[in-house]
């Protein structure tokens, strides 16, 4: 399965250039943005310079957003999952990853406290954690 | 000073009497006439750009899917050939239904396709991987099916797109708009499937079975009732219960309604009450592994299974409870969840319940969970 362990490993790749690009692009055009109010303070209103800047100001912000975009999730990312052992007579209990072949009610290992059988009292998948 | 900027902004695009005003008073115009004349073409443009963003997205699912059931198959059944090009085959499988113009004895002439469809699949797995053992085989076949179904929606959906793209009919696109995030949903928990299926875990439709074999699995009297299907005598508060649930751990749901029918014809109609478990999608807003009761036949699929139980009780008039337990539709197919576990826990107090309060000591029950048992055993 490892194949299938490889593609959640992906990862959108951003040009450095591009990043460096837009960067500049939204100095300028807050540059622009402040010329506009200087000159608008000694009285002077440039409307074609003010809605210029404005938009290159959006543009370049929202171009900034679309790159925070997380990559594409198709649902076949590999989920944690977790097999709890259960002893049948003293009722002691331990969980780990699942591994190939566990399946529920299947008898395993002896328990290390009473030495009798245990069997996998279930399978699911490990709740996720909030970051 | 903004808001005086702004005002001084307004005077200067209104009034007409400078070419920056002129200009804007131009492009209203032309925009108001755009959208006059192209409004729903744009639209419609908008929409078909949104739906080949999740055509696309569905493509990859499909390519994935298929990609994993070739080296599921090369992995665990170690073919003497490449598999691609049978797998390419297989994807492309076409199930026909019976014709319902004579609705009379539909259900056997359905359950006759569905079992030729069932043995086809498993000679294909067969021969697709010869040295996978029968667990193995029948968690393929639920690899193959669940890739089946990804490739299925992906071209049903193409379909429509290069349709609506065609006629440029808003009606077509909006009804596929309307479907997609359901559609979406739906193989996002296909493509889940598939990885729970590779490695034979258990999946939230696995609920019933599981409740079933909790009850059953310390019985020494466990027997196949029916074709996939095995039952286990247990008493519970002094009644004989017959547990019943697809045998296990290979993906499998067997014939519940078969078993069901034979238990009764063994026990000449003398069955107290029949209690069916199974999975049920949940509203939003409810919580999944949340436990449900009501009357009638939880059997899900396309009615065969259902349509014999009920038909069987009504003969021996044996009263039909159903126990719900509670799941999203993406948890259905996908790993099975803590919460599903616990709902299990909780569905099997309720069962002790019912068969206290409806029953007497000495009576008979069935107990029968229903599902894909795929990683429980029994």
């Amino acid at each position: 399965m490892d194949n299938i362990k490889s593609t959640s490993t992906q990862t959108k790749k951003i040009s450095t250039i591009f990043i460096v690009i837009i960067s500049v692009m939204l100095i300028l055009s807050i540059a622009a943005l402040f010329q506009v109010f200087e000159s608008y303070r000694r009285g002077r209103l440039d409307t074609a310079n003010l809605i210029l800047s404005v938009s290159a100001v959006t543009i370049s912000i929202y171009m900034l957003l679309q790159l925070r975009v997380k990559p594409l999730k198709l649902g076949f990312e590999p989920q944690k999952v977790l097999t709890t052992i259960e002893c049948v007579s003293c009722g002691y209990k331990m969980t780990r990853e699942f591994k190939a072949g566990d399946f529920m009610f299947k008898k395993v290992e002896s328990c290390p406290q009473c030495n009798e059988r245990m069997i996998i009292s279930s399978i699911y998948k490990a709740p996720q954690q909030k970051s | 000073m903004a808001s005086n900027m702004l005002l001084s902004v307004f005077q200067t695009l209104v009034p007409q009497d400078n070419i920056i005003g002129w200009i804007f008073q131009l492009i209203w115009i032309i925009v108001f006439v755009i959208f006059m004349f192209y409004g729903q073409r744009i639209q419609i443009t908008i929409m078909l750009r949104e739906i080949e963003g999740h055509l696309y997205k569905l493509k990859l699912m499909r390519d994935k899917g298929r990609e994993i059931a070739i080296s599921t198959i090369k992995e665990l059944g170690h073919p003497s050939e490449d598999p691609t090009a049978r797998v390419d085959r297989f994807l492309e499988h076409v199930d026909i239904g019976p014709v319902s113009l004579d609705p009379v004895g539909i259900i056997k002439r359905l359950e006759h396709l569905i079992d030729v469809r069932e043995l086809r699949f498993k000679d294909e797995v067969r021969m697709l991987a010869p040295k996978a053992d029968e667990v193995q085989m029948m968690n393929l076949t639920n690899v193959l099916e669940a890739a089946l179904a990804l490739n299925q929606i992906y071209k049903i959906i193409r379909h429509f797109y290069l349709q609506s793209k065609k006629t440029l009919s808003i009606y077509i696109v909006m009804q596929l708009q309307m479907i997609l995030p359901m559609v979406m949903k739906e193989c996002e928990a296909f493509a889940s499937a598939l990885r729970a299926f590779t490695l034979g875990q258990p999946i939230g439709d696995g609920v019933g079975p599981l409740v079933a074999a909790k009850l059953m699995w310390r019985s020494d009297k466990k027997r196949e009732i029916a074709k996939d299907i095995v039952v286990g005598e247990v008493m519970i508060d002094g009644r004989k219960a017959y547990v019943l649930k697809a045998k296990g751990p290979g993906g499998n749901v067997g014939k519940p309604g078969e078993a069901i029918r034979q238990i009764l014809e063994e026990n000449e109609g003398k069955v107290a009450m029949i209690i069916l478990v199974d999975a049920a999608q949940k509203l939003e807003g409810e919580k999944s592994g949340e436990v449900a009761e009501g009357v009638g036949v939880a059997i899900g699929g396309v009615g065969v299974e259902k349509f014999k139980v009920e038909e069987i009780s009504a003969k021996f008039k044996v009263p039909l409870n159903a126990i719900l337990i509670k799941e999203d539709i993406g948890d259905v197919v996908s790993i099975m969840k803590k919460e599903i576990i616990n709902g299990a826990e909780d569905a099997i107090k309720r069962i002790k319940r019912l068969i206290h309060e409806k029953t007497k000591e000495g009576d008979t029950v069935i107990i029968a969970g229903i599902g894909n048992t795929m990683g429980i055993g029994q």
